[in-house]
């Protein structure tokens, strides 16, 4: 076998080994912090390490906006949101029952066992992997991702911003004064 | 890629419902008072309506436009025409319910109306994207909508158990997606999933994904064992959306569920086979309309006991899936038939629940209805003409809405079944419906009920009281619509 060619998958490994760890981790610290502000940080470690995947799968154009949109712009309203809401812990809404953590238990179990025995039979599986060739010669740039966007995407694109408006008027109607308790009200 | 003018012609009860949803939030904050927005978004709804009928008679392609994104064909047609109804007896009801509570906001018809957009999109999708876009729409909108009461702490309560919940739905589908998306080789169009199902069925990651799928789109539909929001969102929403929830998001959701089963997934060895959908979607149909009706039993608040009859009623609908997933002939217009005469039946009743109450005092529970009929008898002789719709009894279009899909599924002997069960089901409901039925005539009036005038919530009530007679004694006019909406087969 061509020395380079093992050495550069090794590199491929050791660089995808470090990034998925970096997701992995920054996951499960966000959902096991008590701390808000300190799950947020490790929110951004999750954000940058999957930045970093979408790069070593030749999204380029994906990677900036992830780092742009999601570490940049995206945590620092969160940092905002935590910083100025800054609400003791209330009682959490799950369930405390015994038998539904039980059942919790049991699913989570069930699907991490699926999912284990997926991966190591992966290689007799009937795996439809994408295409093994090589990704076109634009693949990932701005140019190819905007095509893609306003071309085959073009509804999905048009109907997430009824979505994002939707999620304004939202924001603004649930924030606002209540005004009637200081309308007609007398009792 | 151009876009012909044909493309957007076929979307236009879409593009108005939401245009005008845009316009009725400019027009709120631009005149005075709540009523221009109003009657602009009721004249949209006619409007859409009206773009609905044009495109029915114009019969669409049968062809998914937008790149594969949607498709424009009879059963998308008829679910629109039963969203924009619905949109619109929330309209009519909504605008009393909330100057009689005094919470009036402008958002409130934007909102329903962006709910409406969102379940027609689902309806019309034939992309796992659209599909996503759509639900998410509607969910929002919806979470919107209940936490809107803003003075009613249990509306707070049951919003953010829908939102989080929903939230962990809407996870599921986006998971469910990537999968499917993986393991067809890159395919989330209905039609290419169809065209790479036969291979990828023996791949459990792909069954993973359709499951995870299929889990996400059963919580919209509150099934057992995701329908624990339900009761909560259903008790705590100001009751026009809720009867909006119980109705029109339903309908959509399981228009959506149709499209889904129908074409991507149809694939005989993904349904039937040893991982098959069709045996667990059966063992939820049962769970489901079981869970339903014995929780309903025990409930002394109509609403609650209504949104568990409602979790009952989406059990008797996965029956007509399960059908559909057997290739049953004929399990998709009964379905259709089913969803139009339950989504008139709950409008109805809904109006009525909205109606008895008076500001601070909403009168929810059973024994606040003692002696309805003895005041008003035109309303408790409506109320009861649509509970028997909702239990089934003949001549309603509840009877026959349950009548068609029970009939579909005997076609199967694998699911006989399931259609005893569910009439044992159908008969254990009787009992609870008639209980608000017995209060109504039987028991002395305790407090009299004194509604307020409302001609909205008269119009509402009047007409889904001849409608679900009309369903009941002359079905053929919407059975007929029902059948001109087969899913095409692309």
């Amino acid at each position: 076998m061509n020395l380079a060619a093992h050495s550069a998958s090794m590199a491929e490994t050791i660089v995808f080994a470090i990034l998925s760890a970096g997701v992995l981790v920054g996951g499960l610290l966000t959902v096991t912090r008590r701390n808000p502000v300190s799950a947020v940080m490790c929110l951004v470690l999750t954000f940058a390490a999957l930045a970093g995947l979408f790069a070593t799968l030749s999204a380029h154009f994906l990677a900036v906006l992830q780092i742009l949109v999601y570490a940049g712009a995206v945590m620092v309203l969160f940092i905002f949101v935590v910083m100025m809401v800054n609400r003791e812990e209330s009682t959490p809404i799950a369930r405390q029952g015994l038998v539904t953590r039980a059942a919790g238990v049991l699913a989570a179990g069930y699907v991490f066992y699926r999912v284990a025995w997926l991966v190591s039979h992966e290689r007799t599986l009937p795996l439809l992997a994408a295409s093994a060739t090589p990704p076109v010669k634009d693949f990932g740039t701005v140019s190819a991702v905007g095509a893609l966007l306003f071309a085959d995407f073009l509804f999905p694109f048009e109907a997430i911003s009824l979505l994002l408006l939707l999620a304004v008027v939202g924001g603004v109607m649930l924030t606002r004064h209540v005004r009637e308790d200081h309308s007609s009200r007398v009792s | 890629m151009t876009i012909a003018a044909a493309q957007i012609v076929a979307l236009s009860p879409l593009l108005m419902i939401t245009g005008v949803g845009c316009l009725a939030l400019l027009l709120d904050t631009m005149a005075k008072g709540r009523a221009p927005a109003l009657w602009l978004a009721q004249l949209g709804c006619v409007a859409a309506l009206l773009a609905v009928a044009n495109q029915w008679m114009g019969s669409g392609s049968s062809q998914p436009i937008w790149s594969g994104m949607l498709i424009v064909d009879r059963m998308a047609l008829f679910l629109d025409g039963v969203l924009i109804i619905a949109a619109l007896a929330t309209l009519l009801v909504a605008a009393p319910f909330m100057r009689e509570h005094e919470f009036e906001h402008g958002e409130h018809y934007a909102l329903v109306l962006f709910a409406t957009a969102g379940g027609m999109t689902v309806v019309h999708a034939t992309h796992l994207l659209s599909l996503l876009i759509g639900i998410e729409t509607m969910s929002l909108a919806a979470y919107l909508l209940v936490a809107s009461w803003r003075r009613q702490p249990a509306g707070a309560e049951g919003a953010l158990k829908y939102l989080l919940l929903g939230a962990f739905a809407a996870g599921f589908l986006v998971y469910g997606t990537a999968l499917v998306y993986g393991t067809t080789g890159g395919e989330m169009s209905y039609a290419g999933i169809a065209a790479r199902a036969a291979r990828a069925a023996d791949n459990p990651l792909f069954i993973m994904g359709a499951y995870f799928l299929l889990t996400g789109m059963l919580f919209k539909i509150a099934a057992v064992p995701f329908h624990m929001w339900a009761p909560d969102a259903y008790e705590g929403a100001p009751t026009p959306v809720t009867g909006l929830m119980a109705s029109g998001i339903k309908v959509a959701a399981v228009g959506g569920l149709v499209r889904l089963l129908g074409s991507a997934f149809a694939n005989p060895g993904l349904a039937l086979g040893h991982a098959g959908w069709v045996r667990v979607l059966g063992g939820i149909a049962f769970a489901t309309m079981t869970w339903g009706n014995l929780a309903a039993l025990r409930q002394e608040n109509v609403k609650r006991m209504l949104a568990y009859s409602s979790i009952a009623h989406a059990g008797y609908l996965m029956i007509g899936l399960v059908a559909l997933g057997q290739k049953v002939d004929g399990a998709q217009p009964a379905l259709l038939v089913y969803l139009a005469a339950y989504a008139a039946t709950t409008l109805g009743v809904f109006t009525v629940v909205a109606w008895v109450g008076r500001r601070d005092d909403e009168r929810l529970l059973i024994r606040d209805w003692a002696g309805m009929a003895r005041t008003r008898p035109a309303v408790a002789l409506a109320m009861t003409v649509l509970l028997l719709s909702l239990a089934g009894v003949p001549p309603t279009g509840g009877f026959f809405g349950k009548f068609y899909v029970f009939r579909a599924a005997m076609q199967s002997p694998d699911l006989a079944w399931l259609v005893v069960a569910a009439v044992l089901n159908s008969l254990v409901s009787v009992y609870y419906y008639l209980r608000i039925v017995v209060a109504m005539y039987f028991r002395d009036p305790v407090r009299p009920w004194q509604p307020f005038p409302s001609v909205g919530m008269a119009i509402v009530l009047f007409v889904t009281v001849v409608v679900v007679l009309a369903l009941g004694v002359v079905p053929r006019p919407v059975v007929e619509l029902a059948a001109g909406g087969l899913v095409t087969h692309w």
